[in-house]
C-alpha cells in the first residue's frame, strides 16, 4: 500500500507540475550557416546550369543535418560552384571551398591553358606551352596542332593512357618575320567528342628582330670569355661590344664599349659578360649590382677559376666547391646545347631559387654547373664550368649553342622601359582587354621620402581612323599601370603607352573568329589560392565527399533552446502508467 | 495483146524497176558499212603497227568478204514482192492492189482468171503511176556512201588523228593547272661518270632526280618541244637529235634543271629536275704503325711504318715522305725526302702499305729529329685528289734527355686534356696509391705521365720558339709574347715553367713520384703567373713555325697601346634565311593555294625556290614535288589539298626549326623570384 502511496504522490505532483507548466531551458548545436552560390555562367548553358543544380541538390541532401544552405542567417562557409562564381560579399572571414563544374561528359579533349608566349626573336625557336585535359579517351591518341593563317606547321601526337588525364605539351616555333603572328593551338577532335569548341586557342606571338646589345669586359684576357663572346660575334642577332684591360692602361676595344662601368653606360645593354670577374673593382661590382637590379639586366659571369672576390657577392651566399677529374664531364642544359669541362665550381649547398641553365652529374648527384639568380629585376648567371671552352669543337657545336641560347634569354628577359602586357592580344570584337604597361625602375625617380613616376598615357590606334585613349590606373605595384577596354571592330590595332622620355607599342589583334585563351587552369589557380586562404576545399562534382567532411566539420553555433518537460507526450505517458500501476496495487490487495 | 496481159505487164514493169532501186539501195547501204568499217580496220591495223598497204590489203579483203556476205544475206530485201511491199508503203491508197496483183502474177492459178484480170486491171494505174524515187529514195544513201568515203579519205591522210590531237592539246592547255606536262614522258637524262671512275654512262626515263659524281656529264634529251632549259639560272644551250632537244651540261655542283616550252603559258607548268652530284673525297689516309710520337736513345733502330688508305673510287699511289731537322734552337736544317712503301692493294679503295724507316740511313745526330707522314693521290687528274695522313715525330735523344719509349694521345679523348694542372693530378693520384704498386705498375704509370710531361713541355718549347739555350738571358729582354698584352716577366717564367717541367720528367725517370711532384707543382705556378692562371694550352699541330730573326729582342713596352678590333658583318646564313623567307611566303600565300586560286606560275616560282636552297637535299626536293604537285592539282579536293599544304608548310618549319637556336624561356616572373632570392641572400 506504501508502493501505492507513492505512485499516488508523484502523480499528483506530475498533476501539479501540469498546471504550473515550468519552462526550462536546454542547448544544442545548430547547423552551419553555408551560403552556395552557383555560376552565373550556367544560366546561359543547360549542361552547366543541369550540373550546378546537380551539385547543389547534392549538397542539400548530403548535409541536410549539418548546414543550412542560403538561410538568412550569416554565413559560416561559402560553397561557389563553377569558376566563374564570387565569393559573397563580406566573406572575409569565410572558409570558400570551390566545386569544379568546368569539366564535360566524356568523351572530351579540350584545351586548359596557354601559356603567355614568350618574346620571340625572328629565325629563333620559342616553345609554345599549353595544358591539354583529355576525359574518355584511354588508348586513343589526339594530334595536337599549331596553325599559322589556317596551315599546320607542327603537330605532335599525345597518346592517353587514363581517362582522366592532363598533359603538358610543347610546340615549338619559328617565326619567320617580323611582327605579329596569330597562332592557332588546336586539338584536333575526335569522333563522338562531346564538344568541338574547347579545342581551339588562339595566342599572338611578337617577334622582334632587334639585335640583342651585349658587353663583354674583361678585366683581364681570358679564354673562356673570349670564345663565349666569339659564339656570340658569330650570331648576328647580337650587337656585342668588347671592352679587353690586356694589361695595365692597354685595353682592346671592339664595337662601342663604354670607357669605364658605370650604372648609366650599362644600361643600353641587355646583357653583360664578365670574364675574371675576380679582377672586378668596388666600383665596377656596383655598377653591374645596379645594373641587374634597376636596369633588369643579366651580369653572366665566366670565371676562370675558383670564384673569390667582390663579385660572389652579386650571387649571395654560396659556397663554391672546385672539382678537377680527368676527363671532361658533359652537362645537360636545357637549351639542348652541352658543355663539357674537366675544371667545375660548383656550389656546395642546394639553391632552390636559382635557375639551373646546365647540370653535371657528380658522385654525389647532380649539381647546377651553369646558374641563373635573380637580383632585383634582373639575374646573375654564373657559370661554373670555368675550362668548357677547350672542350668546344666547332662554331655550331653545343659550347657556341648553349652560350648563344642563354644570353638571348637573359638579354630578351631584360625589360624595356615601358612593357606593355595585353590580355588577351588577339581578342573578339566587344570583348574586354586588359592593357597593363609596367615602367622600368629606370623611368622613375627614387627620392629620399618618394618615387616620382613619369605620367603616362595610352592610346588605340588602328584602321578606320581610331585613335582612342585608353585611361591607365595604377596598380598595387610601383611603375605598374592597368587599363581596360572594348576589343574594337576586326583588324589590327596598335596599343601606344607613352611617356614623357619613352614610348612602347603592342598590337592587339580583333577577330570575329578569336579563340581566347580558355581560363580554365587561372581559374582553377583561384580557387585553390581562395581555399589555402581561407580554409576552404576544392572539389569536382564527381566527388563532392571532401567537401561534405569539410562542412561537417566546421563548428556549429550553440543555441539555448526553451523546453517544457509538462508538453511532452511522455510527460503525459509517465503519468498515465503511474496511474495505472497504482491502481493495479489497489486491485491486488482488494481495494478498489 | 489483150487487156489483161497488158495490165499485167505495166504491173511486173512497174515493179522490176523498183526492185532494182532496191537492190541498188541495197548496194548503196553495204558500200558505206564497207568503207567506214575498212577505214576503221586500216586505222586499227596501221596503229597497231602494220604496214599501210599491208593493212589496206587486208581491210579490201575483209571488207569485200563482208559485203558478199551481207548482201546475200539480204538478197530477198530486192524481190518483187519487196517491191509491192514498198509501193503499198509508198501509196497506201492502193489498199493492198500491188500486193495482190503481184501475188496473182506469181500464182494466177490461186484465183480465178476474172479475178486477176480485175486486180491487174485495178493496179495497172496504181503502177503507172508510181514514182519511183519516191517509193525508194536513193539520195540519202548516196549521201552515206559519199560521207563515209570522204571520211576514209581523211582517215587515210591523217587529218582525224591530227585534229585529235590538236583537240586534246586544247583541252590539255585549258586545263594547264590541273594536268601534268607532257615533259613527264618525254625526258631522257644520260649521266656520263668521270672516265678516271671507269663506269659506264648510264640512262635514266623521266627522273625523278639525278645522282651523279662531280666531273660527270648530263646530257638531257626531251622529244616534242621546242623546249628550253637551264641549270639553275644558268641557261643551257639547246641541240638538237632527231626530233628530241638535247642540252649537255658538266656537273660540278649540286644544283637543279628547270625544263619549260619558253613561253609565258606554259611557265606554270615548268619541270624540275634535282641534281645532287657527290663530290669525289680525298682518300683517307692513317699511320696504324707506329702511331705514335717517338723519342729514342740512338738513331740505330729501324721503325716498321704501316699505314692503310681508302678512297671512294679508287687509289693511284701512295709514298712516305720524311723531313730530316738538325740543330738546335733555331739554327735547323732541314732535309727532305721519301721512301718507297710495300703496297698490298686489298682492291682498288682499300690499300695496305709498308715501309721500313732505316734510321741509320738518314745519319740522325743525337738531338735531331725526322718527321713523316704518308701522302697519297687518287686517280683524279691534277692534284685535287691529294691527300696526307697524320704527321707524327721520331726524335734522337739529346744530351741529358730521358729518352722515353713512345707517348700516344688519342684523338678524342686526350686531345686537349694536357695540361700542367693535370699532370700534377695524376701524380698526386699516382702517389697516393703507390704503395699498393708493384714496381712494374708503377713503372709504367709514371712513364705515361712522363710521355705527357713531355708533350706539355714540347708544346711550350714550340710556343717559345724552340729549344732555349740561355734561357735567362733571353727572358729578359723579350717584350713581344701575346701581342704585348702581357708583361715582359711573362716569358721568363714560361721558361721557367719549362725548367721545372724538365725537373719533373727526371723524377719521373727515377720512378719518384715524390721528386716529380715538387716541380710539377712548381711549373703550374709559373705559368699561373705567366698567363694569369690561364693555365692549359692545346696540342700544338706539329708544324715548327718560322721565327722572324730581325724582331726577336726587339719589341719595346713603351710602344704598346690601345688597340681597336675591327668587327666584321656575320656572314649571310643563306639557307637558313631561305628556308624562313619561304616559310613566310607559304604562310602568306597559303589560302590561295588551299583553295586553288594561286596562278600554277607562283607556285612552281617557290617550287624552284625551294629547290634552289638545297638541291641535293631530299627534304627540300620533298618540299619543292609537293608544291608542284600542289600547283598540278589545283581543282581537286580542297581537303586532300589543305592537308598536303600543312605537310609541305610544317616539313619547311622543321628544316628551320633544325637550323635555329631555341629560346628557353624569357617570361620572367621577377618579383617574385627576386623577393625569393633576396630572402636567401640575408
Amino acid at each position: 500500500m506504501r508502493v501505492a502511496s507513492v505512485l499516488r504522490a508523484i502523480a499528483v505532483a506530475m498533476a501539479v507540475a501540469a498546471i504550473v507548466d515550468p519552462s526550462l531551458n536546454r542547448t544544442t548545436l545548430a547547423p552551419v550557416p553555408v551560403e552556395v552560390v552557383l555560376d552565373p555562367a550556367a544560366s546561359a548553358s543547360n549542361e552547366l546550369r543541369a550540373l550546378t543544380e546537380d551539385v547543389e541538390r547534392r549538397l542539400r541532401r548530403d548535409l541536410e543535418s549539418n548546414a543550412v544552405i542560403n538561410s538568412d542567417a550569416s554565413p559560416a562557409a561559402a560553397i561557389l560552384v563553377g569558376s566563374r562564381a564570387t565569393p559573397p560579399e563580406g566573406s572575409g572571414r569565410l572558409s570558400i571551398s570551390t566545386v569544379n563544374v568546368d569539366a564535360v561528359s566524356p568523351p572530351n579533349a579540350r584545351i586548359i591553358s596557354v601559356d603567355d608566349p614568350p618574346r620571340a626573336l625572328v629565325g629563333w625557336i620559342v616553345d609554345l606551352k599549353a595544358t591539354v585535359e583529355a576525359r574518355g579517351l584511354a588508348g586513343t591518341i589526339s594530334s595536337i596542332v599549331l596553325e599559322e593563317q589556317g596551315t599546320e606547321i607542327a603537330t605532335l601526337e599525345r597518346k592517353w593512357t587514363s581517362d582522366n588525364e592532363r598533359a603538358d605539351v610543347t610546340l615549338p616555333y619559328v617565326p619567320p618575320r617580323e611582327g605579329v603572328s596569330r597562332l592557332t593551338l588546336r586539338v584536333r577532335s575526335i569522333d563522338g567528342e562531346r564538344r568541338v569548341d574547347d579545342n581551339t586557342a588562339d595566342v599572338s606571338v611578337a617577334a622582334s628582330g632587334r639585335r640583342l646589345r651585349v658587353l663583354a669586359y674583361e678585366p683581364r684576357p681570358s679564354w673562356g670569355a673570349a670564345f663565349v663572346r666569339r659564339a656570340l660575334e658569330d650570331n648576328a642577332t647580337f650587337d656585342v661590344s668588347t671592352l679587353v684591360r690586356s694589361s695595365r692602361g692597354i685595353a682592346v676595344r671592339a664595337g662601342t664599349p663604354p670607357a669605364v662601368l658605370t650604372a648609366d653606360s650599362l644600361s643600353a645593354y641587355d646583357a653583360v659578360l664578365v670574364s675574371a670577374p675576380e679582377d672586378l673593382t668596388a666600383a665596377e661590382v656596383d655598377a653591374l649590382e645596379s645594373f641587374a637590379r634597376v636596369r633588369g639586366g643579366t651580369v653572366v659571369c665566366l670565371p676562370d677559376r675558383r670564384p673569390s672576390g667582390r663579385y660572389v657577392g652579386l650571387m649571395g651566399k654560396i659556397d663554391f666547391e672546385e672539382v678537377l677529374v680527368d676527363r671532361p664531364l658533359s652537362s645537360s642544359a636545357a637549351s639542348g646545347g652541352v658543355l663539357r669541362a674537366s675544371e667545375l665550381a660548383v656550389p656546395r649547398q642546394e639553391l632552390p631559387d636559382a635557375d639551373v641553365l646546365a647540370a653535371v652529374d657528380l658522385k654525389n648527384g647532380p649539381r647546377p654547373l651553369v646558374l641563373s639568380r635573380a637580383i632585383g629585376a634582373g639575374a646573375v648567371i654564373f657559370s661554373g664550368a670555368l675550362d668548357a671552352w677547350r672542350y668546344r669543337d666547332s662554331p655550331d657545336d653545343g659550347f657556341s649553342r648553349f652560350w648563344q641560347t642563354s644570353i638571348a634569354d637573359a638579354a630578351l628577359g631584360a625589360p624595356a622601359r615601358i612593357e606593355i602586357q595585353l590580355d588577351p592580344s588577339v581578342a573578339s570584337p566587344g570583348q574586354e582587354v586588359i592593357v597593363r604597361a609596367r615602367l622600368r625602375r629606370t623611368e622613375m625617380r627614387e627620392l629620399a621620402d618618394r618615387t616620382v613616376i613619369p605620367p603616362v598615357s595610352a592610346r588605340i590606334v588602328g584602321p578606320k581612323s581610331i585613335d582612342e585613349s585608353i585611361r591607365l590606373w595604377p596598380a598595387a605595384e610601383r611603375g605598374m599601370f592597368e587599363g581596360r577596354m572594348h576589343a574594337p571592330q576586326p583588324g589590327r590595332y596598335d596599343v601606344r603607352v607613352a611617356t614623357t622620355t619613352a614610348t612602347a607599342d603592342a598590337v592587339l589583334l580583333s577577330a570575329g573568329d578569336a579563340r581566347s585563351s580558355p581560363a580554365v587552369r587561372s581559374a582553377e589557380r583561384r580557387a585553390s589560392l581562395l581555399a589555402a586562404a581561407t580554409g576552404g576545399v576544392v572539389v569536382t562534382p564527381d566527388d563532392l565527399g571532401p567537401l561534405e567532411r569539410h562542412v561537417r566539420g566546421l563548428p556549429r553555433p550553440e543555441t539555448r533552446v526553451p523546453f517544457h518537460p509538462a508538453r511532452s507526450a511522455w510527460f503525459v505517458i509517465l503519468f498515465a502508467a503511474l496511474l495505472s500501476i497504482e491502481w493495479l496495487t489497489r486491485r491486488k490487495h482488494g481495494l478498489a | 495483146m489483150p487487156r489483161e496481159q497488158e495490165n499485167g505487164a505495166v504491173v511486173t514493169d512497174a515493179l522490176g524497176a523498183v526492185a532494182g532501186r532496191l537492190r541498188v539501195r541495197a548496194g548503196l547501204r553495204t558500200l558505206a558499212i564497207a568503207i567506214t568499217v575498212g577505214v576503221l580496220c586500216w586505222s586499227a591495223l596501221a596503229g597497231a603497227g602494220l604496214r599501210s598497204l599491208a593493212a589496206a590489203v587486208v581491210s579490201v579483203t575483209a571488207i569485200v568478204l563482208l559485203s558478199a556476205a551481207r548482201l546475200g544475206a539480204l538478197r530477198s530485201r530486192w524481190t518483187l514482192a519487196a517491191a509491192a511491199g514498198a509501193i503499198e508503203r509508198a501509196y497506201p491508197a492502193s489498199r493492198n492492189v500491188v500486193i495482190t496483183a503481184e501475188e496473182l502474177l506469181r500464182y494466177p492459178e490461186r484465183s480465178r482468171s476474172w479475178v486477176v484480170d480485175r486486180v491487174l486491171e485495178r493496179a495497172a494505174p496504181i503502177a503507172m503511176r508510181v514514182d519511183r524515187s519516191a517509193v525508194t529514195p536513193l539520195r540519202k544513201d548516196v549521201g552515206f556512201v559519199l560521207l563515209a568515203a570522204v571520211v576514209a579519205v581523211l582517215v587515210v591522210v591523217g587529218l582525224p588523228q591530227r585534229a585529235f590531237t590538236t583537240a586534246r592539246d586544247v583541252i590539255s592547255s585549258d586545263r594547264t593547272s590541273d594536268s601534268r606536262p607532257n615533259l613527264d614522258s618525254a625526258i631522257e637524262a644520260t649521266i656520263t661518270p668521270p672516265a678516271y671512275i671507269g663506269e659506264p654512262a648510264r640512262t635514266i626515263r623521266n627522273p625523278e632526280r639525278i645522282d651523279a659524281v662531280q666531273g660527270s656529264r648530263l646530257r638531257l634529251a626531251i622529244s616534242g618541244g621546242p623546249w628550253r632549259a637551264r641549270f639553275g639560272t644558268t641557261p643551257l644551250a639547246a641541240g638538237a637529235d632527231g626530233n628530241r632537244a638535247v642540252f649537255d651540261l658538266p656537273l660540278q655542283q649540286s644544283g637543279y634543271v628547270a625544263i619549260d616550252a619558253g613561253d609565258d603559258r606554259t611557265s606554270g607548268r615548268r619541270r624540275l629536275v634535282p641534281i645532287a652530284v657527290v663530290p669525289d673525297r680525298a682518300p683517307s689516309i692513317r699511320i696504324t704503325a707506329p702511331a705514335k710520337d717517338l723519342l729514342l736513345p740512338d738513331a740505330k733502330r729501324t721503325v716498321a711504318v704501316e699505314a692503310s688508305a681508302m678512297d671512294d673510287f679508287g687509289l693511284h699511289s701512295l709514298e712516305l715522305r720524311y723531313t730530316k731537322v738538325s740543330g738546335t734552337g733555331e739554327q735547323f736544317e732541314f732535309h727532305e725526302g721519301s721512301i718507297p712503301l710495300s703496297l698490298s692493294p686489298q682492291n682498288d679503295r682499300v690499300w695496305n702499305a709498308r715501309a721500313a724507316l732505316a734510321l741509320s740511313r738518314l745519319a740522325l745526330a743525337p738531338g735531331d729529329s725526322i718527321i713523316y707522314r704518308i701522302l697519297g693521290r687518287d686517280r683524279r687528274p691534277g692534284d685535287e685528289g691529294t691527300a696526307s695522313s697524320d704527321t707524327y715525330f721520331i726524335e734522337i735523344a739529346g744530351p741529358g734527355q730521358v729518352a722515353l719509349e713512345a707517348f700516344e694521345m688519342p684523338p678524342d679523348r686526350e686531345r686537349y686534356a694536357l695540361s700542367q694542372q693535370m699532370i700534377v693530378l695524376k701524380l698526386e693520384r699516382l702517389r697516393a696509391r703507390e704503395r699498393a704498386l708493384d714496381r712494374a705498375a708503377l713503372e709504367n704509370e709514371i712513364a705515361n705521365i712522363a710521355a705527357e710531361q713531355r708533350a706539355v713541355r714540347a708544346n711550350f718549347i714550340f710556343l717559345t720558339g724552340g729549344t732555349v739555350e740561355d734561357e735567362e738571358q733571353e727572358a729578359e729582354h723579350s717584350h713581344e709574347i701575346q701581342e704585348g698584352r702581357l708583361e715582359n716577366t711573362a716569358r721568363r717564367e714560361i721558361v721557367a715553367a719549362i725548367q721545372f717541367m724538365s725537373r719533373a720528367e727526371q723524377g719521373m725517370a727515377a720512378v719518384s713520384t715524390a721528386a716529380a711532384l715538387p716541380p710539377a707543382k712548381a711549373a703550374v705556378e709559373a705559368l699561373q703567373r705567366a698567363f694569369g692562371r690561364n693555365r692549359y694550352f692545346l696540342r700544338t699541330v706539329p708544324v715548327r713555325s718560322r721565327v722572324d730573326p730581325s724582331r726577336r729582342l726587339s719589341g719595346e713596352t713603351s710602344t704598346a697601346a690601345d688597340w681597336r678590333r675591327e668587327l666584321f658583318p656575320v656572314p649571310f646564313d643563306g639557307p637558313h634565311m631561305a628556308a624562313r623567307t619561304i616559310l613566310a611566303r607559304l604562310l602568306d600565300l597559303s589560302h590561295g593555294i588551299r583553295d586553288g586560286s594561286l596562278p600554277p606560275a607562283a607556285l612552281t616560282a617557290i617550287a624552284e625556290e625551294t629547290i634552289a636552297v638545297e638541291p641535293s637535299s631530299a627534304e627540300w626536293q620533298g618540299v619543292s614535288k609537293s608544291l608542284l604537285h600542289l600547283r598540278d592539282t589545283a581543282k581537286e579536293d580542297s581537303a586532300a589539298r589543305a592537308a598536303l599544304l600543312g605537310n609541305t608548310v610544317s616539313a619547311v618549319a622543321r628544316i628551320v626549326q633544325r637550323t635555329s637556336v631555341p629560346i628557353r624561356r624569357t617570361t620572367r616572373d621577377g618579383s617574385v623570384r627576386s623577393a625569393w632570392s633576396e630572402e636567401r641572400r640575408r
